[in-house]
């Protein structure tokens, strides 16, 4: 069963600049979906459309059965976003008041947020931390608690954009390990990312936009060899005629 | 990882972290209007009270010192300031310039008064988390319906917690310009320009960031209610603070 569907979507920027041309495509329940393509290839513009921060000139958005359009806040419930950057969407003072601010903004029962906030930091490894200041954590810290702040809203799809974004190895290794997590306990993951070495042995679909468009879709394998003609690095081990190796091996 | 503002929320379980933030705006107010009303006696007492309290929250004097420089100089300026202009019996004079004795007791007066409130306010946002205090803005602005409390609120909680974001950028941009010799560029203006410029640029696509981001978690009017704890502890404190912003200002 598909959890997001994509109608023949097209965007075009106010200064009238193409973002997304007219795309389609399934993102079915509980698979790992890595979005890939060169800067500007409209990746976060495709995701900013799936929980209705970008609405479409042409085409649908379904998520859950339900049209984005027709009720964004349920399509933010479901699609959980993490961004890019981390210092311009932490916005609590503490680490508790951060992942508190998604569930108090559904106005849960204050005895339910702390049950989430709890939970969410718990399954992040950020516990011990919850009355520190978000701004003095590490890189790998903080992405922890943007991923946090999303799970403690309850969400069936997780976003990333860049997820491994200014992240040291150790950094990339403990989100990475999170995320497959978050994967075997049944949420849906879509990465999107310029540098597939990271991830793509997780995934278990890729798709590649270039300039607006999909252009290609399908199983990472069958798709890996070719990516460079997209402007994507293609990882090392396949040079040598290698499989792609996990990075939490 | 960046450092830590000396004016920053500190972790703790302290009386004064527990106290109900109403209560500490309220005596924080009250306080501040006594200073403003006291002679020296009272300012002798509250800043027995502020020594006190700034033990108590453990910050380092040294830090604060450092943090307020600026500030400490523009104090001394409006004490010299008011030593010059203020008619009086003259302590001593050059040239054009003399220093009056009342002049000096009167500037010294307003400076200290005004580094009381400081330390006061110090006090307050070591120890209650900006959200505390969001919220408790939020209850004083509740009768007003022109306002809108929520918005207030969250505009407060938003402006602490970019403080040191905007602080880290405008020291990255400032190493980034001094890596490059700026300062060899002795005009202040144009060295104000290259730094003011980008720096307020960031931070308007830094906010158009955290407008989505916060979007993307569904931010709208209603949000969870606060959870008031106003215990017996508090009124006590209350009525403490009345007696002694009424001691500090008669004093």
């Amino acid at each position: 069963m598909n959890i997001i569907e994509i109608k023949n979507i097209t965007h075009r920027f106010a200064n009238g600049r193409s973002g997304l041309n007219n795309i389609s495509m399934d993102i079915a329940r509980g698979q790992f979906v890595v979005l890939a393509g060169a800067n500007g290839s409209g990746k976060t513009t495709l995701l900013r459309h799936f929980n209705g921060l970008m609405t479409p000139q042409q085409g649908v958005i379904i998520v859950d059965g339900v049209n984005v359009a027709d009720d964004p806040v349920r399509a933010r419930r479901t699609i959980g976003m993490v961004f890019q950057d981390t210092d311009t969407q932490i916005v609590g003072e503490t680490v508790y008041d951060e992942v508190a601010f998604g569930p108090e903004n559904l106005c849960w029962p204050r005895s339910v947020v702390n049950k989430a906030v709890q939970t969410a930091l718990d399954q992040m490894g950020l516990v011990h931390l919850s009355d520190q200041s978000p701004h003095l954590l590490s890189g790998g810290e903080r992405r922890r608690l943007t991923i946090a702040g999303i799970l403690a809203m309850n969400p069936s799809v997780l976003v990333f954009d860049e997820p491994f974004a200014n992240l040291d190895y150790p950094g990339v290794r403990d989100v990475l390990r999170r995320i497959v997590a978050l994967h075997q306990e049944g949420h849906t993951i879509v990465i999107a990312a310029h540098d597939l070495e990271k991830v793509i042995a997780h995934a278990q679909r890729l798709i590649i936009l270039s300039k607006g468009c999909v252009a290609a879709d399908g199983a990472p394998n069958e798709l890996l060899p070719s990516v460079e003609d997209f402007d994507i690095r293609r990882p090392i081990e396949l040079s040598f005629g290698h499989a792609v190796q996990s990075w939490l091996n | 990882m960046a450092e830590l503002s000396v004016f920053a929320y500190r972790q703790g379980n302290s009386a004064a972290h527990r106290l109900d933030p109403r209560i500490k705006l309220i005596s924080i107010s009250l306080l501040s209007a006594a200073i403003l009303a006291a002679q020296a006696a009272g300012l002798f007492v509250a800043t027995g009270l502020i020594i006190g309290a700034t033990i108590y929250c453990r910050v380092s004097l040294r830090q604060i010192g450092h943090e307020l420089r600026w500030l400490l100089f523009m104090l001394a300026a409006v004490w010299g300031i008011r030593a010059l202009v203020t008619p009086g019996e003259t302590l001593f004079s050059w040239s054009v310039f003399s220093v009056s004795r009342t002049g000096v007791l009167t500037g010294a007066i307003i400076c200290w008064r005004w580094v009381i409130i400081i330390f006061l306010g110090l006090t307050v946002s070591v120890t209650t988390r900006t959200e505390d205090i969001r919220a408790a803005v939020e209850w004083f602005l509740r009768p007003f319906p022109w306002l809108s409390p929520h918005r207030i609120g969250t505009m407060i909680g938003l402006l602490v917690r970019f403080i040191p974001v905007i602080l880290t950028h405008a020291r990255e941009m400032g190493a980034a310009q001094r890596a490059r010799c700026v300062e060899n560029r002795k005009n202040p203006i144009y060295r104000l320009r290259v730094l003011g410029l980008p720096l307020l640029r960031r931070t308007f696509v830094t906010a158009d960031h955290l407008t989505i981001a916060m979007e993307a978690r569904c931010y709208g009017q209603g949000r969870t209610a606060y959870a008031w704890h106003f215990g017996r502890e508090d009124g006590i404190v209350l009525v403490g603070m009345v007696l002694l912003s009424s001691v500090i200002s008669f004093c």
